[in-house]
C-alpha cells in the first residue's frame, strides 16, 4: 500500500509540477515563455479572440477569416456551436511555441491546433495571411466536426459511439479549407508512381504523417468527385448507428474499405500512370547528389579549388547544415555528407527552418543562414573553411530572419524578415555597418530575395501580386536605388526562390503553374512588357530551390520516393528535353494602388474589446477507488483548473485511506497545488497533508502523518539546460508500530540541475544525451531526529551508430547521508534487470548500464480469417547491467568490486497505441566472478532509460 | 449493513423504474373515423408535408413548460385533441398531455427514431432508423403493439389512407401495408436511399431521394407514374401544393414540379445547401435556407418578396399561419415574423439548438430542442 500510495500521490503531484517542467518532471526539454504578452480580447459574435497589441492588425483580419469560416461552416455541416470559441492568436511560429495550452513541444510543421478539453484553438501567423486564413479555416472544421459528432451521438443516447480515425478528421479539415495544390499533388503522384502509396484499409501506417493529411484528401476530393460532398456530411450524421466508421462508411457510400480502395487506387493510376509517357523520373536525367533523409535548399560554392554544395537537411533527427562534394558525381552512400553545423542540440542553433528559408555562400566561403536561437531568430555569418560562427546578428523587431542572400560583393545580406507584428518584408543588412534597411513596409508576404550580377536589383517573391488574394505569389523586380518595383512573373499560381543567372540576363525559379512544380527559365528585360516564361524541368515528381553553379550547371531539390534529394545537371539542355515557352503580358505596378487587401474586422458589427483577466475552467476532474487485500479500500478525486492560456494552473487532490469511520479525519488526505507557467522562471507552491500507514523495506510497517507546504522553481537557461529548486517545509509525525514515535519538523532544499537534448525513436532516447544531478538536505528544525544529505547523478549519453541503432550508456549514483536517511532501490525491468523489483537497497547505489539498441523487426503483420493485425518496429537491445547498494561507509576498492552484482543479456520493445511500451528481457545475473545458471525472463512496461 | 441498505434501496427504483416508465395506453383517447386525406386529424401537418397551420398564437409567447424526455424527440408532433404523440432519439414514444403539463404514457421500443409519429383509428405508426424493426403499429386505447415490420429502417414518417399505411424505408423501397394486420399490399423498389418522408396528395405520391431521384407513385398499385433525376441531392421532405411539387435540394436549388406530369415548371437557384423542405401558402413559397436566411418568394414568378436572417441554419421547415411565420433556427432560435413584411416580432432564445417544426395547438406552441428538451409556450398575459 505505501507503494501504490506514494506512487499514486507522487504521480498526481508531479502530474500537478510535471507542468513546470515542459516535457515530464525528471528531464524534458524547456518550454521557454520568452516574451511577456500584453494579452487583450477581441470579442465578436461567436468568438473570443487572444491577442496581443503588437499584433492587433493580424488579429483583426484573422477575426474576419473566423467569422467568414463560421458562416461558411454551419451550412456545410448543417450545425452551429453552441459556445463561445476561444481563438487564440500569435503574429509567428516563434512565439507560438511558448504557448502552455498544450504542455508538448510543438514542432515547426505544426500550423496550429484545436483542444479539444476546453475547445481552445491556437493559431500563428507567420506573416502569410492567406496561410493564416486557410488554418483558421481549417482549425474551425475540428472544432465543428467535433461538435457535431458529439451532437449526433448524445440526441441518440449514445454515450461511447464511433469517432472518426485521423485520416478522415484532417482530411475533412484540408477538404474544407484548401484546394489542392501543388504540394499535396507532390505527395500523392510520388507515392503512386513509386508505389507507394498506402491504401484506406492500411491508412493506419502513416497516422499522424504529413502524407497522411494529404492521402486523407485526396480521398474525400474523391468522394465529392464521384458521389457527391453531401456524403462528407452522412458519414458523420450516420456514425451514431455503428461502433466503427468503417460500418458508417459501408452504409453512406455502400462500399468497404476494401472495394472503395480498389476504384480509388484504380483512379489514381489512370491519372498519374500516362505522366512516365511525357515525363521523367529525375534520377534518370540529373545525377543524384543527397539521397537519403530530407535534404533541402542547396547552394553552391568552392574551397581550395573544389567545387561544393551546403545544403539543410535531416537525416538523423536532428536538423543540421552539411557540406559535401560536388563533384565527383558518383555515389554509393551518403557517407561524404559532412555536418557542418549540427542544429537541435544547443541554444545556437534550435532551428533552420528546413521548408522556408534558403542558405547562400558567397566568393569567400562564408555561409549565411537564418537560425532560431533562444527567443527569435538569428542571423549567423560561418565561415566554412574556419568551421567557426564568425557573426551573429539579432535584430531588434524582428522574430524571424529568413532565406539570405548574400550582394555579389560579400558585404550586404538581404533577407525576409518577419517583425512583431507578423508581417514580413524583404531587408538589407550591411555586414560592414551594421545597418539594416528595410525595403517593403506593408501587409504583403515577401520571400526569397536574390541580388541581380550587379547589385542593383534584388528579386523575390510575393503575394503582392494582384492574384495574391487567391495565394499566388509573382516574381517581383526592385531597383534598390530608386525603389521602382516591377512584375517579372504575373499569373494565378506560386512563382518562388528565384536565382539570377551568371549573367544576369535570365532567371530561374520554381513554379506551380501547371499544378506540379517545376523549374522555370525567365529571360529577363524588364522594359518589356511581355515576358517568354520556359518550363525547364520535366519530371514526374516535383523539382524546386534551383541554384546555378558558375559553369552553368543547375543545381535543385526533388520531391522523389518519399524523400527530399538534391540533384545536378551540367547544363540547362541536360533538363530541357523539349522547349515549351509561354508568354505573359505583365501589368505595370501604380504605385498608390494596393493590388487587394484584406478587411479587418468591422465594428458594426457585435464585437467589444479589452484586457485580459484571468478566466478559470475546470480542466480534469477524475476519480480513483482502489482495493488492496491488506490495506483495504481507498478512494480520491482529483481537480485541476487553469485559465485560458494555461499559464496558472490550480491542482486539488483529496484522497483518503481510512478502514473505519473513526478514522476519517486521520486519514484524510489533500494536495493544492498552485503552478504558474506565464513567464521565463516557472513556480509552484502549495499545501499538503498525506496520513495513512505505509510500508518499507527499511521501516517496515508505519504510520506517518506529515502537513505542510512546499515551493519549486524552475529557471529555462536554454531549451535544453535548467536549473531546479524545491523546498518544503512540514511536520512529521512517525510511529513504527509497536516500537517507537518520532516527531520532526522537517525542512528540505534540493537544486538541481537538468540538461536534455535527446531524440527519440519509437522505443527510448536514441541521440544526445541527458543529466541530471541534484543536492539537497533535509533535517528537522526542532528535534534533530532527521537530518540527512542527498547527492544525485543521473548521466545518460546516446552515441548514434546508425539511423536506427544506438549505443547508450547510463551512469546512476545517489547518496542519502545522515540521520533518517532513506534508502534507495534497485532491481526491476527499468534498472538492475534480471534482480526482484525493489531487492537491491541501500542509501548509496551506484549503477551502470549500457545497451547496444538496434531495430530487430520493422513490420510483423498476422493476417486472420477475419482481419489483419500488424506490429510496426520492434526494437532490440543487448544490455549489460552493475551496481550495488549499500548502506555502509564508503569501502576500499577491492572491497566493493567484490560486491559488483549485474546482468547481461538480450531486451526486446514495443510500442503499442502510440505511448504504452512493452519490455520483454532475457538474460544471465552475475557477481563478474561467476554467472547464474538458467537465464531469467522480465516482462514489463516503460520506455528505455 | 450498508450493503443491504443499498441492495433494497436499488431493488425499489428499479421496481419504481420498471413500473413507471414502460406503459403507453390512452383510455378515453378520442376516436375519430371521419378523415379525408388532406385533413390535420392524424398527422399534425397535411401529407402535403406543406407546414401550413389553420391555427396560430399572437406575440409575445412565453415559455410555460419544458421538460427533457429520453432522447431528442421526433422532428415533428402528431396530437389528437390534447394529447401529444413523439417519438423519441432513445426509442421511446411518449403521450404527453397538453391540458395536464404531463407524460400519460411512454413506452421504449427500437433503438431511435426521428420521424413524427402517425396516428389513425387509435393506431400509433412510428418508424425507426434503428433497431430490429423500422415500422410498428401500435394500439393506443388497448395499450399493445399490433405488429411490427422486421427490418426495413426508416426515416419515413408514415401515411396512413383508407386503411393503408405507405411508408419508405431507407433503402429505397416503399410500402403498402394494411393498417391493422400489417401485410403487405404492395412494394415497390425505387433502389435508391432516402432520408426524408414520402408525401402524399390526390392517390398519388411522392417520394424524393438523396441521389436526387423523384419518383411519383399511383397510391393503390405502387405503378410508377413519372421518374426524374435533379442530378442534385435531396434531404427535404417534398411539399405538395395545388396539384405542384415543390423540392428543394442540398445545391440550394428549388424546383416546381407538375404532380401529374412530371414537368419542371421553373426552378430557382440560391447557391447554398438547403435541408428543409418549404412551406407554400396562396401567395408565396418559404424557403428555409441553411445559411440561416429565410426567403420568401412570389409564387408564381418565383421573385423574391423578402427575407430574413436568423440565427444559424434552419432547422426544420417554417410553420405558415394567416399572420404569422414561426422560423426556427439552429442557432438556438425561434422567430415570429410578420408574414406579410418579414418584420420580427419576437424572438425566443432556447437552451439547445431547435430540431422541429413548431406545433401550434390550443393555444399552445410545441418545439423541440437538443438537450432532450420539449418546450411549450402560449401566449403571454
Amino acid at each position: 500500500m505505501k507503494m501504490r500510495f506514494q506512487i499514486f500521490i507522487t504521480i498526481v503531484l508531479l502530474f500537478s509540477i510535471s507542468s513546470l517542467f515542459a516535457q515530464g518532471f525528471y528531464f524534458g526539454r524547456n518550454k521557454i515563455q520568452y516574451n511577456n504578452f500584453d494579452w487583450h480580447i477581441l470579442k465578436t459574435e461567436h468568438f473570443d479572440i487572444y491577442y496581443y497589441p503588437e499584433m492587433e492588425d493580424v488579429a483583426e483580419k484573422g477575426a474576419n477569416f473566423a467569422e467568414e469560416s463560421y458562416q461558411i461552416l454551419q451550412t456545410k455541416f448543417n450545425h452551429t456551436i453552441n459556445r463561445r470559441v476561444p481563438l487564440i492568436f500569435y503574429s509567428s511560429h516563434m512565439h507560438f511555441q511558448q504557448t502552455n495550452i498544450t504542455p508538448g513541444f510543438i514542432p515547426e510543421g505544426v500550423g496550429g491546433f484545436f483542444e479539444f478539453l476546453k475547445g481552445r484553438v491556437v493559431i500563428p501567423s507567420n506573416g502569410n495571411l492567406n496561410q493564416f486564413k486557410k488554418v483558421i479555416r481549417h482549425e474551425l472544421v475540428h472544432v465543428f466536426m467535433h461538435s457535431k459528432i458529439d451532437r449526433v451521438q448524445k440526441n441518440k443516447g449514445k454515450l461511447d459511439g464511433a469517432y472518426p480515425p485521423l485520416w478522415f478528421t484532417e482530411g475533412l479539415a484540408e477538404v474544407w479549407s484548401s484546394k489542392w495544390d501543388s504540394q499535396a499533388e507532390m505527395v500523392v503522384k510520388d507515392a503512386v508512381l513509386h508505389n507507394y502509396m498506402v491504401p484506406l484499409n492500411q491508412i493506419y501506417r502513416i497516422n499522424g504523417t504529413y502524407m497522411m493529411y494529404k492521402v486523407g484528401q485526396n480521398i474525400l476530393e474523391y468522394i465529392i468527385r464521384k458521389y457527391g460532398e453531401d456524403k462528407l456530411l452522412l458519414l458523420m450524421e450516420n456514425l451514431w448507428k455503428h461502433s466503427r466508421f468503417e460500418e458508417s462508411f459501408k452504409e453512406t457510400l455502400g462500399l468497404s474499405y476494401l472495394e472503395f480502395d480498389e476504384e480509388w487506387i484504380y483512379y489514381l493510376k489512370k491519372k498519374y500512370y500516362p505522366k512516365l509517357q511525357t515525363n521523367d523520373f529525375s534520377d534518370k536525367v540529373a545525377h543524384t547528389v543527397v539521397r537519403n533523409g530530407y535534404n533541402f535548399k542547396p547552394a553552391y560554392y568552392e574551397l581550395d579549388g573544389n567545387e561544393h554544395v551546403v545544403f539543410l537537411a535531416n537525416r538523423t533527427g536532428y536538423s543540421s547544415i552539411y557540406s559535401r562534394r560536388l563533384k565527383p558525381l558518383k555515389i554509393k552512400e551518403d557517407d561524404d555528407s559532412e555536418i557542418l553545423i549540427k542544429g537541435e542540440e544547443s541554444s545556437d542553433f534550435e532551428a533552420f527552418h528546413l521548408f522556408s528559408s534558403k542558405i547562400d555562400v558567397n566568393n569567400n566561403g562564408l555561409l549565411t543562414f537564418g537560425s532560431k536561437s533562444g527567443e527569435k531568430d538569428a542571423l549567423y555569418i560561418y565561415d566554412i573553411k574556419e568551421r567557426k560562427t564568425l557573426n551573429k546578428y539579432y535584430f531588434k523587431n524582428l522574430t524571424g530572419v529568413l532565406s539570405p542572400s548574400w550582394s555579389p560583393d560579400g558585404k550586404k545580406v538581404a533577407f525576409a524578415g518577419l517583425d512583431f507584428s507578423g508581417y514580413k518584408d524583404i531587408y538589407i543588412f550591411n555586414t560592414e555597418n551594421e545597418e539594416l534597411l528595410k525595403l517593403t513596409n506593408d501587409f504583403y508576404d515577401d520571400n526569397d530575395p536574390a541580388w541581380s550580377p550587379d547589385g542593383n536589383y534584388l528579386i523575390f517573391s510575393s503575394d503582392r501580386t494582384e492574384y495574391g488574394i487567391q495565394w499566388a505569389y509573382n516574381l517581383f523586380m526592385l531597383n534598390i536605388n530608386t525603389g521602382d518595383l516591377s512584375y517579372i512573373t504575373y499569373g494565378n499560381h506560386k512563382d518562388t526562390a528565384p536565382v539570377f543567372s551568371n549573367d544576369g540576363k535570365s532567371i530561374l525559379f520554381t513554379s506551380d503553374c501547371d499544378t506540379s512544380l517545376n523549374i522555370y527559365l525567365a529571360e529577363l528585360d524588364i522594359n518589356k512588357q511581355t515576358i517568354e516564361i520556359e518550363k525547364i524541368s520535366n519530371f514526374t515528381g516535383a523539382a524546386f530551390d534551383p541554384e546555378w553553379t558558375p559553369d552553368g550547371g543547375i543545381i535543385f531539390a526533388v520531391f522523389e520516393k518519399g524523400v527530399f534529394q538534391i540533384r545536378y545537371v551540367e547544363n540547362l539542355e541536360t533538363l530541357r528535353q523539349k522547349k515549351s515557352s509561354e508568354f505573359f503580358t505583365l501589368p505595370k505596378i501604380v504605385k498608390s494602388k494596393e493590388p487587394w487587401k484584406f478587411k479587418n474586422f468591422s465594428h458594426d458589427k457585435k464585437s467589444e474589446k479589452f484586457k485580459y483577466s484571468k478566466d478559470y475552467d475546470l480542466d480534469i476532474a477524475q476519480t480513483q477507488v482502489s482495493q488492496d487485500p491488506i490495506f483495504g479500500t481507498s478512494g480520491g478525486a482529483q481537480l485541476a483548473f487553469t485559465d485560458v492560456l494555461g499559464n496558472d494552473q490550480y491542482h486539488v487532490l483529496i484522497y483518503n485511506n481510512a478502514q473505519s469511520s473513526d478514522e476519517f479525519l486521520k486519514s484524510f488526505n489533500f494536495a493544492l497545488t498552485k503552478v504558474n507557467l506565464a513567464k521565463r522562471t516557472n513556480y509552484a507552491y502549495g499545501l499538503f497533508r498525506y496520513a495513512g500507514r505505509f510500508f518499507n523495506y527499511q521501516d517496515g510497517f508505519f504510520y506517518e502523518d506529515r502537513i505542510g507546504g512546499f515551493f519549486a522553481l524552475s529557471y529555462p537557461l536554454s531549451q535544453f539546460m535548467r536549473l531546479e529548486y524545491n523546498t518544503s517545509i512540514s511536520y512529521s509525525d512517525k510511529t513504527w508500530y509497536g516500537i517507537n514515535n518520532r516527531l520532526a519538523y522537517l525542512a528540505s532544499n534540493y537544486v538541481s540541475f537538468v540538461k536534455d537534448n535527446s531524440i527519440w525513436s519509437s522505443t527510448g532516447p536514441i541521440d544526445g544525451q541527458r543529466f541530471k544531478i541534484s543536492v539537497g538536505n533535509t533535517f528537522d528544525l526542532r528535534y534533530s531526529n532527521v537530518n540527512y544529505f542527498t547527492l544525485m547523478l543521473d548521466f545518460r549519453n546516446y552515441m548514434r551508430l546508425g539511423l536506427r541503432s544506438t549505443y547508450a550508456f547510463r551512469v546512476l549514483s545517489l547518496l542519502n547521508e545522515g540521520k533518517e536517511a532513506r534508502q534507495y532501490y534497485l532491481g526491476s525491468s527499468w534498472d538492475m534487470r534480471g534482480y526482484p523489483r525493489w531487492s537491491i537497497r541501500g542509501q548509496r547505489i551506484f549503477f551502470t548500464s549500457q545497451e547496444l539498441r538496434f531495430p530487430f523487426i520493422d513490420l510483423l503483420g498476422i493476417r486472420f480469417p477475419f482481419g489483419t493485425i500488424g506490429f510496426n518496429s520492434i526494437r532490440a537491445a543487448l544490455f549489460l547491467d552493475a551496481g550495488n547498494a549499500w548502506d555502509d561507509e564508503f569501502k576500499n576498492i577491492n572491497e566493493w568490486s567484490e560486491s559488483l552484482i549485474g546482468s547481461f543479456g538480450l531486451g526486446f520493445r514495443m510500442r503499442l497505441i502510440g505511448f504504452l511500451v512493452l519490455r520483454l528481457d532475457f538474460g544471465k545475473r552475475t557477481d563478474f566472478n561467476s554467472v547464474s545458471d538458467g537465464i531469467f525472463t522480465q516482462f514489463f512496461f516503460g520506455w528505455d532509460f | 449493513m450498508e450493503y443491504k441498505y443499498f441492495s433494497k434501496l436499488f431493488i425499489l427504483i428499479s421496481i419504481v423504474y420498471l413500473l413507471s416508465c414502460n406503459k403507453l395506453q390512452i383510455n378515453n383517447f378520442h376516436q375519430n373515423s371521419d378523415q379525408t386525406t388532406s385533413q390535420l386529424l392524424t398527422h399534425n401537418f397535411n401529407y402535403q408535408r406543406n407546414t401550413v397551420s389553420e391555427q396560430e398564437l399572437d406575440p409575445p409567447l412565453v415559455l410555460v413548460f419544458e421538460d427533457d424526455y429520453n432522447g431528442l424527440a421526433t422532428n415533428g408532433f402528431s396530437s389528437v385533441d390534447s394529447i401529444l404523440f413523439f417519438g423519441t432519439g432513445k426509442g421511446y414514444l411518449i403521450a404527453f398531455d397538453l391540458n395536464k403539463n404531463k407524460v400519460v404514457g411512454k413506452k421504449k421500443f427500437g433503438l431511435s427514431t426521428s420521424a413524427p409519429p402517425t396516428i389513425y383509428k387509435n393506431i400509433l405508426y412510428q418508424a425507426y432508423d434503428s433497431g430490429d424493426y423500422g415500422l410498428i403499429a401500435y394500439d393506443v386505447v388497448e395499450g399493445e403493439k399490433l405488429w411490427e415490420i422486421e427490418n426495413n429502417l426508416t426515416s419515413s414518417s408514415p401515411i396512413v389512407v383508407e386503411n393503408k399505411v405507405f411508408y419508405q424505408s431507407n433503402q429505397g423501397k416503399v410500402y403498402c401495408c394494411n393498417f391493422l394486420t400489417g401485410e403487405t399490399i404492395w412494394t415497390a423498389d425505387l433502389k435508391c436511399f432516402g432520408v426524408n418522408s414520402i408525401a402524399f396528395d390526390n392517390g398519388i405520391i411522392i417520394s424524393s431521394n438523396l441521389d436526387g431521384s423523384i419518383f411519383a407513385l399511383e397510391y393503390t398499385s405502387g405503378i410508377v407514374l413519372w421518374e426524374k433525376s435533379l442530378n442534385d441531392k435531396i434531404f427535404a421532405n417534398p411539399v405538395i401544393n395545388e396539384n405542384h411539387v415543390y423540392i428543394s435540394t442540398y445545391n440550394g436549388y428549388l424546383y416546381e414540379i407538375d404532380m401529374e406530369e412530371g414537368n419542371i415548371i421553373q426552378s430557382k437557384d440560391f447557391g447554398i445547401p438547403i435541408y428543409y423542405g418549404v412551406t407554400v401558402d396562396i401567395d408565396y413559397i418559404y424557403v428555409p435556407i441553411s445559411s440561416g436566411e429565410l426567403k420568401v418568394l412570389d409564387k408564381g414568378s418565383f421573385i423574391e418578396v423578402w427575407s430574413n436572417n436568423g440565427s444559424g441554419p434552419a432547422a426544420s421547415s417554417v410553420v405558415v399561419s394567416n399572420n404569422y411565420v414561426y422560423f426556427p433556427t439552429l442557432g438556438k432560435h425561434l422567430y415570429i415574423l410578420d408574414k406579410t413584411t418579414g418584420k420580427k416580432l419576437q424572438e425566443i432564445e432556447l437552451e439547445g439548438r431547435v430540431r422541429s417544426i413548431p406545433l401550434i395547438i390550443n393555444g399552445r406552441l410545441v418545439i423541440a430542442s437538443e438537450d432532450d428538451n420539449v418546450n411549450i409556450f402560449a401566449i403571454s398575459k
